[in-house]
C-alpha cells in the first residue's frame, strides 16, 4: 500500500509554503517550506521543480557556504552523524515521474523522488519487480533507498541495489549535472561512476534519475517460520540445508521478543520461542515444492517440530516485515518510551557485516554482551542487525570497544544505524572508523582515496556535511 | 638476449633511463625485464591489431610487493605504465599510448583460497578464467562470468574490462561477482576494498571494475562463487530470418523467463563455424539461437515448453535439444569459437561490440545489413541477443589500407546507431583506443569531466595508463597520428 505523498509534509506545506525567503530569493522553481528535521541543522526544506533548478540551487549554496541535506522519505534520518553546518533540506517530491519503462527490456527509468511503493505498483502492471529489500516502501524514495542501500532478508539471493542500478543522473556538490552509466543492461563505456552514489548517503551528489534493471515476478513464494530454542539449532539447520542445491530467497534468524510485536497479525510468532528461523523460496511451483521438501529432509527434527507457513502475498508481507526491522522501531515508538529506552538507556541499532559463516557466532556474542537483544541475523549474506539499549554515558565506548572489537576480530565492519536525536555519538563510532588496526595501511589508503573522491565531487563540502565518513 | 649493461648504457634500445631499468631489474630480476626492441614487438598491440604502439620496456612481477615496487620506480622516474593481462582485449586496451612500461600480471597465477561455504575464491590477477573454473570442477560452484576468451583471458583483465559473456543475461557481468580487490596505485601504495561489505566506505571495488587499468593495477581479487544450476536445457533453434529470431528473444523475456543464455548466430557466422567444426548447423536458415535454460529440474520442463511454443510462433524451422552434457559442451564450444572460426573466411577480421535495448535488436540488425551493403564489406553476426549486445564481425584484408578505412568507418556508423537507439558503444569489450573518440559522442563534456575527476582521485599524476578510457589531450594527440581510428577530421 502506498501512503499519499508524505502526509505530514503535505499538511505542513499547506500551512507554511512560501515562495520567497531572503537567502534563497524569489524563485518559483524552488518551493520552500518551513520544516525542521531531527539530526539536521535546517529550518526549511526546498523542493526544486526540476533538475536544472536543483543544480542552480546547489551551485549557489556552494558559493554561499550553505549546506544541503537531501532528504527522501525520511525513513533513515538516524543513519549517519548529525549534520554539521546550517543549510537547507532538499526534497525531490516534485521529481517523481516515470521517465521510461520498456518492460521487455527489463529496465525502468524513474525520477528519484518516486516512492518505492509507486515504483512497485508500476512494475506490477507488467508482472515485474525490483527484487531488493527496501524498508518502509510506502515512504522511502528511490533516491533515498540508493543513498542508504540497506541490506535485507532477500539479499542472500538477489543482492542489493548495487546489482540493479544501470545508470543515473546526478547533481554533484559543484552543481554539475552528471549522467553516468546507460539505459541498457550491459555497458562498458567509461567508469561505473554510479556505483559511488549507492550507499554514500548523498555526500557525493543528489541523485535525480535512475535506470534500474528489473526482473519478472516469480509466480510462487513460500515462506516457512520455525520457532527455535537457540542459535546453535539455527546453525545446524543452515549447515545441513547448505548441502542441498536449493537457493533460498529469504534466510534469516529473528531473535528476540520484539519480533512478536512486529509481526502483528501473523500467527506464527505467537509461540513463546526466543527466536525463529525464516526460510523462503520463490520461483515456479515445481522448484519451490522441491526446495520445501529439501528443507524437511535436511533440517534437524527439533527444528521441524513446529512451523508456520505463508504463501504468496502473505509471504511477501512477512518478508517485508523482516526488511522493515531497522526502521520499525522508529516508526512505532517515536516519542513514546518502551522496553528499549528509559532508565537513562538509549536504544541504538547496530549493523555488522561479516562472512556468512561468522554471523551466528557473532549473534551469540552480542546476546552475551547484551541479554534480551532483538536481532535480525542474515545468515546467508553475512549481516547482523541488532537493537540494543545502553546507558548513554557508556554508549560510544561500548560500541567502539566491545562490539567493535568483536566485529574486527572477525574482519567485519560495524556501524550504528539508529540512535535517538540528541544522543552523543561520534561520527567515527557511527561509521566504525575508530579503533581498528591503525597499522592497516590498506584501509587507510582506501579512506584517503575516498576523501580525494569527495574533494573532486564536492570540494566545498556542501552535501550532507558531517553525516557520512567525511569530515 | 642483450646484457643489461651493454644495451642500456649505450642508450640505444630504450627511451627509459638506464637507472630506471637497473632499478626494475633489481626488483624483479634481470630475466623478467624486456627492453630490447625485438622483444617488445609482441607488446605493441592486443586482439585489436589495427592499432599499435610499442612500449619502452616490459616487466613481469611475480607478486603484489613487486608490482608496488615497480610502480614506485615509475613514479619516481615519471615513467608511464600500463597493466596487461593476457592481451585478449579487442579494443586496444593494452596499447600503451604513452609508451613507457607495460606491467605484465601473467606471472601472478596463484589461486590463494577457495571458500565454498562463504562462496568466494581469492585469486591473483593473472589467474586465467578457466584456470579457476578447472579448480572448481566437482565443487558445485563456478565463477559466473565466462567470456568467450576465457581459456586465455585473466581474471584481472576480466575485472579491468568488466567482462561479460554468454551467461550475463541471468548472472550479470563481472562487477556483480567481485567482492573485493587488492590494487596498487600509481605511486606504489597498496589499497584493499572488501571482501566483507563496509558501509563506511565508498564502493571502490565497483569503480575499479571496468576501469581498464586507468585507476589502479589490480593484483588480487575476491570473486563470488555461484552455485551451479542443478539442471540445464540447451536448445538450438533455427529461424528463417534474423528478425524472427530477435522477435522470439523479446517474447521469451516478455513471458517472464530469464534464460541463462540467449545467443544468436546469423547465417554468415554459421558458415564459418560449419567450415571449422562440421557441427551440422543448417546453412539455409537466417539465424540460429542457442537458448540455455537452467534452474531446478522441477521447473525446467515448463519453461522449455513455453520457449518451444514461442519459437514455433516465430516460425522456428528446427528445434533441437542437447541430449547429453557432451552435446551441450560441443554446442557451446562452437558458439565460443565462432569468432576464431571466422579466420577461415577472410585474411583479417575485426569484431565490434555494441549494445542496444533488447527490443531494438531488429532495428540494429537491419542497420548492420544496410551498412554492410553500403560499404561493400562482408559482415557476419554473433550476438548476446538476450542482452541486446551485438558483435558484428567485419571481414577484410588488413593489407589493403582502403579496406581498413572502410571497416573503421562502417564500425563507427554501427556504434553511432547503437547510441541513437539508446544503447552504448561497448557492452563488454571496453573503450581501449578503438572507441576513445566515440566516448565524446556517447557522453556530454560534463560527464567526461566527472570521469576525469574520478581518475584524478586515484591517479593524480596520470602516469597510470595515460590517455585511455576517457579521452584527454594525450589521447587526442595520439589519435591524430592515427587518423583511421577517428582522430583526424
Ligand atoms: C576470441 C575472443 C573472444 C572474446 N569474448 C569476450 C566475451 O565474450 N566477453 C567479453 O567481455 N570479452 C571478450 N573478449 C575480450 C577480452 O577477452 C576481455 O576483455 C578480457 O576480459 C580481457 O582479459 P585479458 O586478461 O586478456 O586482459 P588484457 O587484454 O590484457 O587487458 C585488457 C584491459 O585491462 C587492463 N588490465 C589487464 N589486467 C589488469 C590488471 N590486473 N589491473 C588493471 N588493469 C588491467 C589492460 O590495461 C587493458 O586496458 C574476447 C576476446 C577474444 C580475443
Amino acid at each position: 500500500m502506498c501512503e499519499p505523498l508524505s502526509a505530514e509534509a503535505a499538511k505542513k506545506s499547506e500551512k507554511n509554503e512560501r515562495f520567497s525567503i531572503p537567502s534563497i530569493g524569489s524563485n518559483s522553481r524552488l518551493t520552500v517550506m518551513a520544516q525542521s528535521c531531527p539530526y539536521l541543522p535546517i529550518d526549511d526544506i526546498v523542493e526544486p521543480a526540476d533538475e536544472t533548478s536543483l543544480a542552480t540551487f546547489i551551485a549557489e549554496s556552494a558559493g554561499k557556504g550553505n549546506a544541503i541535506y537531501p532528504v527522501g522519505g525520511q525513513t533513515f534520518m538516524a543513519l549517519g552523524a548529525p549534520g554539521t553546518r546550517p543549510g537547507y533540506g532538499v526534497r525531490l517530491d516534485r521529481l517523481r515521474s516515470l521517465v521510461d519503462y520498456p518492460a521487455e527490456d527489463l529496465t525502468v527509468t524513474v525520477q528519484s523522488g518516486m516512492r518505492i511503493c509507486e515504483l512497485d505498483a508500476l512494475l506490477r502492471e507488467n508482472n515485474q519487480r525490483l527484487p531488493v529489500d527496501i524498508p518502509q516502501p510506502s515512504r522511502a524514495t528511490v533516491g533515498g533507498a540508493i543513498a542508504v542501500n540497506w541490506p535485507g532478508p532477500r539479499q542472500v539471493r538477489y543482492g542489493t541495489l548495487r546489482d540493479y542500478v544501470l545508470g543515473m543522473r546526478v547533481v554533484d556538490g559543484r552543481g554539475n549535472r552528471i549522467f553516468t552509466g546507460a539505459r541498457v543492461v550491459k555497458n562498458a563505456a567509461g567508469y561505473n561512476l554510479h556505483r559511488l552514489y549507492i550507499g554514500s548517503l548523498g555526500t557525493l551528489g543528489v541523485v535525480t534519475e535512475v535506470t534500474l534493471m528489473v526482473r519478472p515476478r516469480p509466480p510462487v513464494h513460500e515462506l516457512l517460520v520455525f520457532p527455535i530454542a537457540n542459535l546453535q539449532l539455527a546453525a545446524q539447520a543452515v549447515e545441513r540445508f547448505f548441502e542441498t542445491p536449493y537457493q533460498p530467497s529469504v534466510l534469516a534468524v529473528l531473535v528476540g521478543r520484539r519480533w512478536r510485536a512486529e509481526s502483528g497479525d501473523l500467527p506464527s510468532l505467537s509461540s513463546s520461542a526466543p527466536m525463529w528461523l525464516a526460510v523462503g523460496f520463490e520461483g515456479r511451483e515445481g522448484e519451490v515444492r522441491a526446495a520445501l521438501e529439501a528443507v524437511k529432509r535436511s533440517f534437524p527434527a527439533e527444528v521441524l517440530r513446529e512451523h508456520a507457513s505463508f504463501s504468496n502475498e502473505v509471504a511477501d508481507k512477512f518478508a517485508q516485515t523482516i526488511a522493515d526491522f531497522p526502521t520499525a522501531y522508529q516508526a512505532r515508538s517515536e516519542g513514546e518510551s518502551d522496553e528499549l529506552s528509559g532508565n537513562g538507556k538509549v536504544p541504538i541499532l547496530l549493523r555488522a557485516d561479516l562472512l556468512p559463516t561468522d554471523t551466528l557466532n557473532y549473534a551469540e556474542r552480542i546476546s552475551q554482551l547484551v541479554p534480551e537483544t532483538n536481532m535480525l541475523v542474515l545468515v546467508g549474506s553475512g549481516v547482523v542487525q541488532a537493537w540494543i539499549s545502553i546507558p548513554e554515558h557508556a554508549l560510544g565506548d561500548r560500541v567502539d570497544k566491545e562490539f567493535g572489537h568483536a566485529t574486527r576480530e572477525l574482519s567485519g565492519s560495524l556501524i550504528v544505524g539508529y540512535y535517538p536525536a540528541g544522543t552523543r555519538l561520534s561520527r567515527s563510532t557511527i561509521w566504525g572508523l575508530t579503533g581498528g588496526n591503525t597499522s592497516d595501511v590498506r584501509r587507510l589508503m582506501a579512506h584517503q582515496i575516498a576523501r580525494r573522491i569527495k574533494e573532486q565531487f564536492d570540494p566545498q563540502n556542501v552535501l550532507n556535511p558531517g553525516r557520512y565518513i567525511f569530515d | 638476449m642483450p646484457r643489461i649493461n651493454d644495451s642500456i648504457t649505450e642508450g640505444q634500445s630504450t627511451k627509459l633511463a638506464a637507472e630506471a631499468i637497473r632499478e626494475l631489474c633489481s626488483v624483479v630480476g634481470e630475466q623478467n625485464v624486456l627492453w630490447h626492441p625485438s622483444d617488445l614487438m609482441v607488446y605493441e598491440c592486443d586482439g585489436y591489431t589495427i592499432a599499435k604502439h610499442r612500449p619502452d620496456a616490459v616487466v613481469f612481477p611475480s607478486d603484489t610487493q613487486q608490482v608496488a615496487a615497480v610502480a614506485r620506480i615509475c613514479h619516481r622516474h615519471k615513467i608511464p605504465m600500463l597493466p596487461r593481462g593476457a592481451g585478449t582485449s579487442l579494443a586496444g586496451g593494452c596499447v600503451p599510448l604513452g609508451g613507457g612500461l607495460v606491467i605484465m600480471l601473467t606471472r601472478m597465477t596463484r589461486i590463494l583460497e577457495i571458500d565454498l561455504r562463504n562462496r568466494f575464491a581469492v585469486v591473483e590477477a593473472g589467474v586465467r578464467n578457466t584456470q579457476l573454473a578447472r579448480a572448481l570442477v566437482g565443487s558445485g560452484y563456478h565463477f559466473a562470468p565466462d567470456p568467450s576468451s576465457q581459456t586465455a583471458s585473466t581474471i584481472g583483465g576480466n575485472v579491468a574490462t568488466n567482462a561479460g559473456g554468454p551467461h550475463t543475461l541471468k548472472y550479470g557481468v563481472t562487477v556483480n561477482h567481485v567482492l573485493g580487490v587488492e590494487a596498487v596505485l600509481a605511486d606504489g601504495s597498496i589499497v584493499q576494498h572488501g571482501p566483507v561489505v563496509d558501509p563506511g566506505m565508498l564502493d571502490l571495488c565497483g569503480v575499479l571494475t571496468g576501469s581498464e587499468g586507468t585507476l589502479a593495477i589490480v593484483t588480487k581479487i575476491w570473486v563470488r562463487l555461484t552455485p551451479l544450476p542443478s539442471a540445464l536445457r540447451t536448445l538450438r533453434v533455427a529461424f528463417p530470418t534474423v528478425e524472427d529470431a530477435t522477435e522470439a528473444v523479446s517474447e521469451i523475456i516478455a513471458a517472464g523467463l530469464i534464460p541463462a543464455a540467449l545467443e544468436l548466430m546469423d547465417r554468415g557466422i554459421l558458415e564459418a563455424v560449419e567450415a571449422a567444426f562440421q557441427f551440422g548447423f543448417p546453412l539455409d536458415v537466417g539465424a540460429v539461437l542457442v537458448i540455455e535454460l537452467d534452474g531446478e529440474e522441477a521447473s525446467l520442463e515448463e519453461e522449455l515448453q513455453i520457449t518451444r511454443r514461442i519459437c514455433e510462433r516465430w516460425n522456428a524451422r528446427e528445434i533441437l535439444l542437447a541430449n547429453s552434457p557432451e552435446e551441450r559442451e560441443r554446442l557451446w564450444k562452437c558458439r565460443k569459437s565462432a569468432v576464431a572460426a571466422v579466420g577461415r573466411l577472410s585474411p583479417s577480421y575485426c569484431i565490434q561490440d555494441g549494445v542496444v535495448p533488447r527490443t531494438k535488436l531488429p532495428q540494429i540488425v537491419k542497420k548492420v545489413q544496410k551498412i554492410s551493403q553500403e560499404f561493400n564489406i562482408r559482415i557476419v553476426n554473433v550476438a548476446h541477443a538476450g542482452d541486446g549486445n551485438i558483435h558484428p564481425i567485419f571481414l577484410f584484408d588488413e593489407r589493403e589500407p582502403a579496406q581498413v578505412d572502410r571497416v573503421l568507418e562502417a564500425g563507427r556508423q554501427v556504434l553511432e546507431e547503437c547510441i541513437a537507439l539508446g544503447g552504448s558503444i561497448t557492452a563488454e569489450h571496453g573503450v581501449g583506443v578503438e572507441k576513445l573518440h566515440l566516448m565524446r559522442e556517447q557522453y556530454r563534456p560534463e560527464d567526461l569531466t566527472a570521469m576525469r575527476r574520478l581518475r584524478e582521485a586515484f591517479n593524480p599524476d596520470g602516469l597510470l595508463t595515460p590517455g585511455k578510457l576517457v579521452p584527454d589531450e594525450r589521447s587526442l594527440e595520439w589519435l591524430g597520428t592515427y587518423p583511421r581510428i577517428g582522430g583526424a577530421p
